[in-house]
């Protein structure tokens, strides 16, 4: 059993609403499109009582068609905490299914919102540098959340947790069925490179224009599966690469008005926040993805997973290759002319 | 066996195929976004079939003759250990599995080389140097890339 059964979903689902919220009649279940990494469905329902409501179902591919790995408890349990922190304008989650037995998966309600991605608006001609404000509004949102305020495992320190992500990149080589000397070359040049501290805060993960819901009531953030407690910095080193393999980036043409944005809300400085540490972050931030992405790949080649969108993940590796060594470059030559 | 139409021209012809045929007359959005996917994995294919061979061969050589060099000059014992487990497990055959098995070997080689490096004035940028031509091959293996479903 899995989400992907269209024609069996249904039943399930009121079969589960019955015994736990209510009884519901499923009127029409969809698989969405946009998620990369988890199956999504459009669930529209009628409770017994008469009133309708449409969720999102949030679940796991099959194992064999996993394309990205991350924790449905862990996710849960924070969806649950954001629920009380207004500051995180994010749709509410309202049930979990944690009997896997049911659709082969946990899963997670979440309400429906009405919108599209901020990415299908900016495809549709919404002002780039109008939304630079409400962009890092967003941003600053997440990373002003204390690690308290959120049931994610908090670092011993800032040090402690940059040595954490480095060595992840070193895990990946180490572990990895083919030799990885690119990762190899990039873990090194983290170690040896790291930036001035920033306090630790949350870190949504995958924060980019596709993650975020357009909505007539403002910006939603969604997909929280890879958040943790962190440098803020890697949210915005993480959306840099990410914008730049899909476009538009804020970033650019916008570059100081974009960073003194972000400062200016973070209240971080300009020792911590400046396009030096901006490029260090862009490669150090998408471990969390890389690594899934290799391990799909590294499963594929064991003959333990198959499917179009785990060899795809053979396409991604080179974009992020290219982004990194770009990144490295320009942060070397930064660092050449102030050293005159 | 016949070797022409070679497995690069199949290849390039399925992708032109799924690209001008099949994607037009597709409506369901999810199965769109897995042909466009498998669009670009048959073009990559193809790229690669034609050339990862002597892509591989040739960049063996050169991830020894850099792991050799780090070896002598600093004694770093993983590369030369590395370095020893390539010569033991190479083969001169030209079944893809034995030249990616030997592009492995190499690799970690290379791999442990360039991290032994780190900031050498004359090792570091050649080793630098080498992985920028790593990614030159993958930006040719790719052109044009998009990410179906997000732009």
């Amino acid at each position: 059993m899995s989400m992907l059964e269209v024609e069996a979903m249904p039943a399930k689902l009121e079969t589960w609403l019955a015994a736990n919220v209510a009884p519901a009649t499923v009127d029409s279940y969809a698989v969405m499109t946009g998620g990369f990494s988890r199956v999504m469905a459009r669930v529209d329902l009628t409770w017994a009582e008469g009133t309708s409501e449409t969720f999102v179902l949030r679940g796991d591919p099959p194992p064999e068609l996993a394309t990205l790995d991350s924790d449905r408890d862990a996710e849960w349990g924070l969806l649950s905490a954001l629920a009380g922190i207004e500051e995180i304008p994010t749709p509410q989650a309202r049930w979990y299914i944690d009997d896997e037995s049911l659709f082969g998966t946990r899963a997670i309600l979440i309400d429906f919102i009405e919108g599209g991605s901020l990415q299908a608006s900016f495809d549709a001609g919404l002002d780039q540098s109008a939304s630079i404000e409400p962009f890092t509004d967003l941003l600053a949102a997440v990373s002003s959340i204390e690690p308290h305020r959120v049931p994610l495992p908090t670092p011993e320190s800032w040090d402690a947790h940059m040595d954490a992500l480095v060595q992840r990149w070193r895990n990946v080589a180490e572990r990895h069925g083919e030799s990885l000397p690119f990762v190899r070359y990039i873990a090194s040049w983290l170690a040896r490179r790291k930036p001035a501290p920033a306090p630790l805060r949350l870190v949504h993960g995958d924060f980019q224009q596709g993650n975020i819901v357009d909505t007539p009531d403002g910006w939603q953030m969604v997909d929280w599966e890879f958040s943790r407690i962190g440098d803020p910095r890697e949210d915005l080193g993480y959306y840099a690469a990410y914008s730049a393999a899909v476009p538009p980036s804020l970033l650019h043409p916008h570059l100081d008005t974009f960073l003194d944005a972000v400062r200016s809300k973070t209240g971080l400085s300009e020792e911590q926040v400046n396009p030096v540490t901006l490029g260090y972050f862009k490669v150090l931030s998408t471990i969390g993805t890389l690594d899934s992405l290799y391990a799909g790949l590294d499963g594929m080649a064991r003959g333990e997973r198959h499917g179009v969108a785990v060899a795809y993940n053979s396409q991604l590796i080179p974009v992020g290759n290219d982004q990194f060594v770009n990144a490295i470059d320009g942060l070397e030559a930064a660092l050449a002319t102030a050293e005159g | 066996m016949l070797a022409q139409p070679t497995t690069q021209q199949i290849l390039t012809d399925l992708a032109r195929e799924v690209r001008d045929e099949l994607m037009p007359r597709i409506d369901d959005p999810a199965i769109s976004v897995n042909l466009e996917m498998m669009e670009q994995l048959l073009t990559a294919a193809a790229m690669r079939a034609g050339h990862e061979i002597a892509w591989m061969a040739d960049e063996v050589r050169e991830m020894i003759a850099y792991a050799t060099d780090v070896s002598e000059t600093l004694g770093h014992g993983p590369t030369s250990g590395a370095l020893g487990a390539y010569e033991v497990g190479r083969s001169d055959s030209l079944h893809l599995d034995d030249q990616v098995n030997n592009y492995s070997l190499a690799g970690e080689a290379f791999g442990l080389a360039l991290e032994a490096a780190g900031d050498d004035g004359t090792l570091g940028p050649r080793g630098a140097a080498l992985i920028r031509a790593r990614r030159d091959t993958e930006l040719e293996i790719r052109p044009g890339f998009y990410f179906p479903g997000r732009s």
